[in-house]
């Protein structure tokens, strides 16, 4: 049990991180970006080409792959997003969706042809390493040290520096924002392309854990979309809180129901959320 | 443009609204022939009609009434599975099974639409509750394989020996189910229901203030656009002669639905129609042989265009035709 709480731990923090580009993103423009999981794949991707085909050091070629995922959700918001910010306002919610999972099949199908046997998977050396008494992977350590030190210093980030004060400011009031001279759409794009290079990141340190191929981005949007529905939309702290919550949930849940009715689990945590509380944990709150 | 209380709504003009249906759908019954009782053009005709059944489904739910169900293929499994469970375990006629499934399917639909309402959910929420349906009930699917024969599926052995054993028989069952289905939606459209739909798609506030009950319209529409889809689904399981998870698919079904929509045009009668027609011809053409690069087309097809024409191809084109009608008529 002790184990299961633990891996869950570390997928939560995981979990909380991809789940934060996508919950901001709402908070701050109304739109979902359905193709978020499909960029971290295409992290992966990039990483596992330079590291096993080019022979690259395994952090360059993580880096690279972060880099890839940033530029490609940037690229989103130059180009598709514009057809959205030119609709009326109620109806950018349903056309981001159509157009963001458009972009997300066109992803998955181009890695799928290209990269049908790609998978990224990072062995990180040495023994397990004992927690309360529980051998745990190094993998999976390093993993979860390193989302916990870019939850900290995005949280640092988002409160204590001008440009995270002016992310806050859109998401609780854009206009409020554009007054005092904060550029919204400058804004999205910042977010859009932190949000990417979480995404990478998290498929990255995944890879520690277990391999990340091509086929994982749609179920990694849809876990970065229940943890941040069950979070609340807009809420960095909720998205951060319902992925450690839901990561553990899962952990138990795998341990003792199996992994197909681990899914529905996790579904059912989302169903209910949007049924009995549809602003989540903590929604509406900026911070 | 005219105002509806004016119009002459009766039942006979109603009912009329349905021959465009018929003159378009009764052609399609000598396909078979045409094909020469070839038993795999019959499948793949039947297939197209498969898909524009499961598109006019998906229209009542997002053309018609604006709800973004992300479960098109899992409400089609729910008809599928009560089908086959019901017939050939439960010993009931075949007719009735589907019939069941049907009204399962329907009930679904229902809930979510009403759920919907009554927590005051936008699309990006019902997409992520009926999402969530979907996954999960895959996973159920899959991980009851006692009922369910999990990843194999169930043989559907009520077919067996009977006279739906023939494909060309399958294949007009279907598009007489597709005709009943787009005729209804031409006739609801026709009448008052038609345009509180309208008005609720265009503006649900406007719509509350003129006196539409858009709530009840809006589960109306979730409970008859989920009996479409548990039809569609029940139907597929019969022509098939077996039911499987992997037929009901997100990224097969609801994916073509959309493309089907888009292409065709969010709210159209004839939408679903053409763009499985469409959809279908470039599939045996030109997609089947791509590989995963279909998903890659039919992604690149929906951003495109939904970036240029929010409410699908068909529209756009209907539009302008309309335009240069009106032109032609003032001068």
């Amino acid at each position: 049990m002790t184990a299961a709480l633990l891996d869950g731990l570390v997928a939560g923090l995981q979990l909380g991180l991809l789940a934060l580009g996508l919950s901001l993103l709402h908070g701050l423009a109304g739109v979902l970006n359905l193709a978020h999981g499909s960029f971290a794949v295409v992290a992966a991707v990039v990483a596992a080409n330079l590291a096993d085909g080019a022979g690259a050091p395994i952090g360059l070629a993580a880096l690279a792959g972060i880099a890839a995922a940033a530029a490609l959700a940037v690229a989103l918001d130059r180009t598709v997003l514009r057809a959205v910010d030119a609709a009326p306002p109620d109806a950018r919610v349903l056309l981001s969706l159509l157009l963001t999972l458009g972009v997300a099949f066109v992803v998955d199908g181009l890695l799928g042809w290209r990269y049908p046997d790609v998978a990224l998977s990072i062995r990180v050396g040495g023994g397990p390493v004992e927690v309360l008494g529980v051998p745990m992977r190094r993998g999976a350590l390093v993993a979860a040290g390193v989302a916990a030190a870019t939850t900290v210093a995005l949280v640092a980030l988002l409160r204590g520096t001008v440009r995270g004060l002016a992310v806050r400011s859109v998401v609780q009031d854009e206009v409020g924002a554009r007054l005092v001279g904060v550029d919204p759409a400058r804004v999205r794009t910042l977010v859009l392309g932190v949000g990417g290079a979480l995404a990478g990141l998290v498929a990255v340190t995944a890879a520690m854990t277990g391999p990340v191929d091509v086929r994982a981005g749609l179920d990694l949007t849809v876990q970065a979309l229940v943890v941040a529905v069950v979070g609340g939309l807009g809420s960095v702290t909720g998205a951060l809180l319902a992925g450690v919550l839901l990561g553990v949930v899962q952990a138990l849940a795998a341990h003792l129901l199996g992994s197909y009715l681990t899914t529905v689990v996790l579904l059912l945590a989302a169903a209910a959320t949007v049924l009995l509380r549809p602003r989540g944990l903590l929604g509406g709150d900026a911070s | 443009m005219t105002v509806p209380l004016l119009r002459d709504d009766t039942t006979a003009t109603r009912l009329r609204a349905a021959l465009p249906v018929l003159a378009t759908t009764l052609p399609l019954a000598l396909v078979p022939l045409l094909l020469d009782g070839s038993r795999t053009f019959t499948g793949v005709a039947t297939g197209i009609l498969l898909l524009a059944g499961y598109a006019a489904g998906f229209n009542v739910l997002l053309g018609l009434s604006g709800q973004l169900f992300l479960a098109v293929g899992a409400l089609g499994a729910v008809g599928g599975y009560a089908t086959v469970l019901l017939a050939d375990r439960g010993g009931l006629p075949l007719a009735l099974a589907l019939v069941v499934g049907t009204f399962g399917a329907a009930a679904l639909g229902r809930l979510f639409s009403w759920a919907g309402v009554r927590r005051r959910l936008d699309a990006l929420f019902t997409g992520v509750l009926t999402l969530a349906f979907a996954l999960g009930l895959r996973s159920v699917l899959l991980a009851r394989r006692e009922l369910t024969g999990g990843e194999d599926g169930l043989p559907l052995a009520a077919v067996d020996g009977t006279w739906l054993d023939d494909p060309s028989a399958g294949y007009l069952v279907v598009l007489a189910a597709v005709t009943l289905v787009l005729a209804g939606h031409r006739v609801v459209v026709a009448g008052p229901a038609g345009w509180a739909l309208r008005a609720l798609r265009h503006d649900p506030e406007a719509a509350a203030l003129a006196g539409v009950d858009v709530g009840a319209h809006r589960v109306a529409a979730g409970t008859v656009g989920g009996a479409v889809l548990g039809l569609v689904g029940g139907l597929q399981a019969i022509v098939d002669g077996r039911v499987a998870p992997q037929a009901y698919d997100l990224a097969t079904v609801d994916v073509a639905a959309l493309v089907v929509l888009a292409v065709g045009g969010l709210g159209l009668w004839a939408a679903p129609l053409l763009g499985a027609v469409a959809l279908g011809l470039l599939d045996e053409l030109v997609l089947r042989n791509l590989g995963p690069l279909r998903l890659a087309v039919e992604g690149a097809v929906l951003v495109v265009v939904f970036a240029t024409a929010r409410a699908g191809l068909g529209t756009l084109v209907r539009d302008a035709v309309g335009r240069a009608l009106a032109r032609r008529r003032s001068g």
